[in-house]
């Protein structure tokens, strides 16, 4: 049984855009890895059940820590690791089949902006070079490069004097521009952004989300917008899934997720966030622990060891995401119990059970 | 071995710089500076030239046996007495076979290395870029061929072909190309991880060109190391062969050949060791040097030194 | 109340390859006892250059100027022997990334007895009694089994715990913690801090903690410095800064932070340009390029540091505090 069977039957969509317009859909998509070193069929699930659309032209933010499978869907939906099960339709095309020239063809209508913006250019080609290549991917004649790329750079806004230099020689955010025209080379439609700015200083980090936005506006583009940054995604997301142990535990349209969190993990994750002048000398800690680790197989609901609000029914049966009137989703058996959650003193860590066999 | 084109230098804004010339250029500018590498590439094309002139070069044919080059009690005579480099066992001029034996020793370090090299890249990229059976089926080859008994197959392989100079070649690139695919192998697992090939492979490009453009530029500098030392070994190995009787034909002189006659009168006469082990020495080192400058050259990130 | 730390007109220089580069100018800074002390900046600000310079940690290729005093000893006069019983024990250091500051190969037990036999003289069994107290102190339950645990046997959050146990094992009058939550994921962050601060309640400890978050030094931090290219520009009592900044790029950085709260706008107030990496520039404020604010005066002198307000300073030409009544 999955958590997010009732996913389908969301009702009044009003925020995430008529069923029509949706740009990309995904449902049930399940992502599975083969544990490191073992000789037998040995595999994880990184990612379990996971159901969400994107409009054309707006952002879904995934938020989540480290081993919550917020980048294997990323990387499931680029096909860059195939999906053990479930469907991802982009443009109303089912993407998970498609192989050989027809996969090359499809990678178009969706690419990616990577976290590490000193590892994700080709540190042996110019950054010109970098983009030319997605050019070449896209079937756009030798001779058209250099103007093409003088375009590009214009709209991610780089002098185009830039275009000879090598990637070490840029400093992040303009690393990070050079990503972002890459990606734009080959007109998509979809961009997946995963921890786009994360890496970046905080000075830099608003030029780059403003720059995201603008290409959104001019362009119509969708975004799966991944981050573990809850004030990130406040600014840039319209929906906002969150993501515990491979699963959402909640999805809905950002404002009502931030002011009105229906899981307790939702709570955690916005209280954990130190804001200036915000909360100085309260504790921060909501819950004790970490997250298990990927691989640890548990009942119930993933978040419970963990959870202020558990109870023996958390421990035994798994939450379904249910879905409020204006598509406000939640896995949690205490969902109407969020509000009153206040951060508890004791931060005392349990016994970890996730610990890696 | 193809090698990525030159990159020119990288201009900072505003400068505009010629393409084609900027190339040459930039490989003589950074050659002035860097003194090992320029005394490397001298002495590689002083020992080409030397393989090539050979006949002008020599005193005495390579084959001839002098009975004045012997001594009186029947043992080689030193350098001097109208042989520079000495005679060997044989009564024959040292000089005359370390330079005939230049062009076997260069030919074989040269051309069964590169090919063991081509091969090993191949083999290795293919297996770590494509994964799956494709990666099974390579890699499991190249466990078969390194655990051969390298002599016993080396033999076996030419006895069957006969020995000739081709066959020792293809002989040795046969099993020298293993340890390199590994290598290779385990570096593109890493590499293929890194941002900017998932970004490539994203991107749509065919897999032919994310191997050559993506990822081989990468493994150059482990290429050129791994080959320059190889040229040593494959001159060693063809070397074994010879004392074999399984090598380059018996009269037919070679460095390695020579190494492994003069290691037996080491005691009575030792340039018979030294001339042979000097030139491969020299070569060896002249071929590390100047893999080292082409590594530094072909690495735009590489600081330019002053 | 006496200064644990007193630094005072600290400067770096790094010599590579024969040029010398300045990455650390004029810092000065007054730590005392119990109190907690944030340093904010971005990459190459020289946040950390001025920590690890504080702990003596730099390489030979850098030259310390200025003064450092410990307890009113010079810090920088320091030789082997002194250095050695002198961290550890009265100065501890905790480092961003808990996976590489720990030995992978060395139990975690003999790594926390390890100071307590050398600097507090404990025999094994005491010792080993005390870390286990420390391991409960940090949070990790189980802690007499835990003691015989690997560090790869500990999830991150729990080997940073570890991490600032053996850093105040032996009770420190001071702990330097540069990003020890940037490598954590936000829960565990949260909880990092929490501990930090029960520690500084519990044994006044005093902390000084290095961050390029400015959300996670304003809720920990008495006091806050601001760095920007190798220079202070702009410190004073956390409430006064982020109220009320004077330096425009304290100002700039405090927008540019998506908030929790509230109407965002449709666009962030950004920085335009990147921060600059190199030299500290000796006649001009190094911000000046990216600032809105600044008048021809600010690429012709370096601005010097001025009290801008009841208790705070900043190292601008056109203080925000001072210049709003001027310009409006």
């Amino acid at each position: 049984m999955s958590g997010t069977d009732s996913a389908g039957s969301r009702s009044g969509t009003d925020s995430a855009g008529s069923r029509s317009s949706s740009i990309v859909d995904v449902k049930d998509l399940t992502v599975r890895y083969r544990r490191r070193g073992s000789l037998r069929r040995n595999e994880f699930t990184a990612v379990d059940g996971v159901s969400f659309e994107i409009g054309a032209g707006r952002t879904l933010g995934i938020a989540g820590e480290s081993g919550s499978g917020k980048s294997s869907v990323a990387r499931a939906l680029m096909r860059v690791h195939d999906p053990a099960a479930g469907s991802v339709r982009v443009a109303g095309r089912e993407v998970t089949t498609l192989r050989g020239g027809a996969l090359q063809r499809f990678r178009r209508h969706m690419q990616m902006v990577f976290q590490d913006p000193y590892d994700s250019l080709n540190p042996r080609l110019t950054v010109g070079d970098n983009v030319a290549e997605a050019l070449t991917a896209a079937g756009v004649p030798r001779p058209d490069h250099v103007l093409r790329v003088r375009d590009l750079f214009d709209r991610v806004g780089l002098p185009a004097a830039f275009t000879g230099r090598y990637p070490h020689q840029l400093s992040g955010g303009q690393r990070q521009r050079v990503s972002i025209a890459r990606a734009l080379a080959v007109s998509p439609q979809v961009l997946v952004c995963d921890e786009a700015v994360s890496a970046l200083d905080v000075s830099v980090r608003a030029q780059i989300l403003n720059l995201l936005k603008d290409l959104q506006e001019a362009d119509g583009l969708a975004y799966l917008f991944i981050s573990h940054d809850m004030s990130t995604l406040r600014f840039i997301a319209d929906d906002v899934a969150i993501m515990y142990q491979g699963r959402i535990v909640e999805l809905g349209p950002a404002d009502e997720v931030f002011a009105r969190p229906r899981h307790p993990y939702t709570r955690a994750l916005i209280a954990a966030i130190p804001q200036p002048g915000v909360g100085r000398r309260h504790r921060r800690g909501l819950v004790g622990g970490e997250a298990p680790s990927a691989e640890a197989v548990l009942t119930g609901c993933a978040f419970a060891p963990r959870c202020p609000l558990a109870t023996e029914v958390c421990r035994e049966h798994r939450p379904l995401l249910i879905a409020e009137p204006g598509g406000h989703q939640a896995a949690c058996h205490h969902a109407d119990a969020v509000g009153s959650l206040t951060v508890t003193a004791d931060t005392t860590v349990p016994h970890q059970q996730g610990r890696t066999a | 071995m193809t090698a990525p084109p030159i990159v020119t230098t990288p201009a900072p804004s505003g400068e505009t710089v010629a393409t084609e010339p900027a190339g040459m250029r930039r490989v003589l500018r950074s050659l002035r500076h860097d003194k090992p590498a320029l005394i490397s590439i001298v002495v590689l094309v002083l020992l080409a030239l030397a393989a090539i002139l050979a006949p002008l070069l020599a005193s005495h044919p390579p084959l001839q046996t002098y009975p004045e080059g012997l001594a009186a009690n029947g043992a080689p005579i030193g350098p001097g007495h109208g042989f520079p480099l000495g005679t060997d066992p044989n009564g024959r001029d040292v000089l005359a076979r370390l330079l005939y034996g230049a062009r076997v020793s260069l030919v074989i370090g040269i051309l069964a290395n590169g090919l063991a090299t081509v091969l090993g890249v191949l083999v290795g990229l293919t297996a770590g870029y494509l994964g799956g059976w494709v990666e099974t089926v390579l890699m499991r080859l190249t466990d078969v061929v390194m655990s051969f008994p390298i002599l016993l197959f080396c033999i076996a392989l030419i006895s069957v072909t006969g020995p000739s100079e081709r066959n020792v070649v293809i002989v040795i690139a046969l099993i020298y190309w293993t340890t390199l695919a590994r290598i290779i192998r385990s570096q593109v697992l890493s590499l293929r991880e890194r941002e900017f090939v998932v970004a490539a492979r994203t991107m749509g490009l065919s897999h032919w060109r994310v191997m050559r453009r993506h990822l081989f530029p990468h493994l150059v500098p482990t290429i050129i190391v791994y080959a320059t030392l190889g040229v040593a070994s494959s001159i060693l190995i063809e070397a074994s062969l010879s004392f074999l009787g399984v090598g380059v034909p018996v009269p037919t002189p070679s460095w390695g050949q020579m190494i492994e006659q003069g290691k037996e009168y080491f005691q009575i006469a030792p340039w018979l060791l030294f001339a042979p082990g000097v030139c491969l020495i020299l070569t060896v080192l002249a071929f590390n040097l100047a893999g080292d400058w082409l590594r530094d050259l072909l690495d735009p990130t590489a600081p330019e030194r002053r | 109340m006496t200064a644990i730390l007193e630094v005072d007109d600290l400067t770096v220089d790094f010599t590579r390859a024969g040029t010398r580069t300045a990455a650390v100018r004029g810092v000065s800074l007054r730590v005392e006892a119990g109190e907690r002390v944030g340093i904010v900046g971005e990459s190459g600000s020289g946040k950390s250059v001025t920590a690890q310079a504080v702990m003596r940690l730099l390489p030979t290729t850098a030259t310390v100027g200025g003064s450092v005093r410990f307890a009113g000893q010079d810090v920088l006069a320091y030789d082997a022997a002194k250095l050695a019983a002198w961290r550890g024990a009265d100065i501890a250091m905790v480092f961003q990334d808990p996976m590489s500051s720990l030995n992978p190969l060395l139990r975690v037990g003999t790594q926390l007895t390890e100071g307590l036999r050398r600097h507090r003289g404990l025999s094994k069994s005491d010792a080993r009694a005390e870390a286990a107290r420390l391991l409960k102190l940090v949070g990790i339950a189980d802690a007499d089994r835990r003691l015989d645990d690997y560090p790869h046997a500990f999830s991150g959050g729990m080997r940073q715990r570890v991490c600032i146990a053996i850093a105040a094992a032996c009770t420190p009058k001071l702990i330097i913690a540069d990003e020890p939550t940037t490598a954590l994921d936000v829960t565990v962050q949260a909880q990092v801090l929490d501990l930090l601060d029960e520690l500084t309640e519990r044994y006044a400890t005093a902390t000084v903690l290095v961050s390029h978050d400015l959300g996670v030094i304003s809720s920990f931090c008495d006091r806050i410095l601001v760095m920007y290219a190798g220079r202070v520009v702009e410190a004073g009592p956390t409430d006064d800064i982020v109220a009320d900044p004077a330096h425009p790029y304290t100002r700039a950085l405090l927008d540019s932070i998506p908030r929790l709260e509230g109407e965002l706008p449709r666009r962030l107030p950004a920085i335009p340009g990147s921060p600059p990496f190199g030299d500290v520039p000796a006649d001009s404020c190094a911000f000046a390029d990216r600032c809105a604010y600044a008048q021809p005066v600010c690429r012709t002198v370096a601005p010097p540091t001025v009290p801008v307000g009841p208790r705070t300073q900043a190292a601008c030409h056109f203080p925000l505090t001072l210049a709003e009544e001027v310009t409006r």
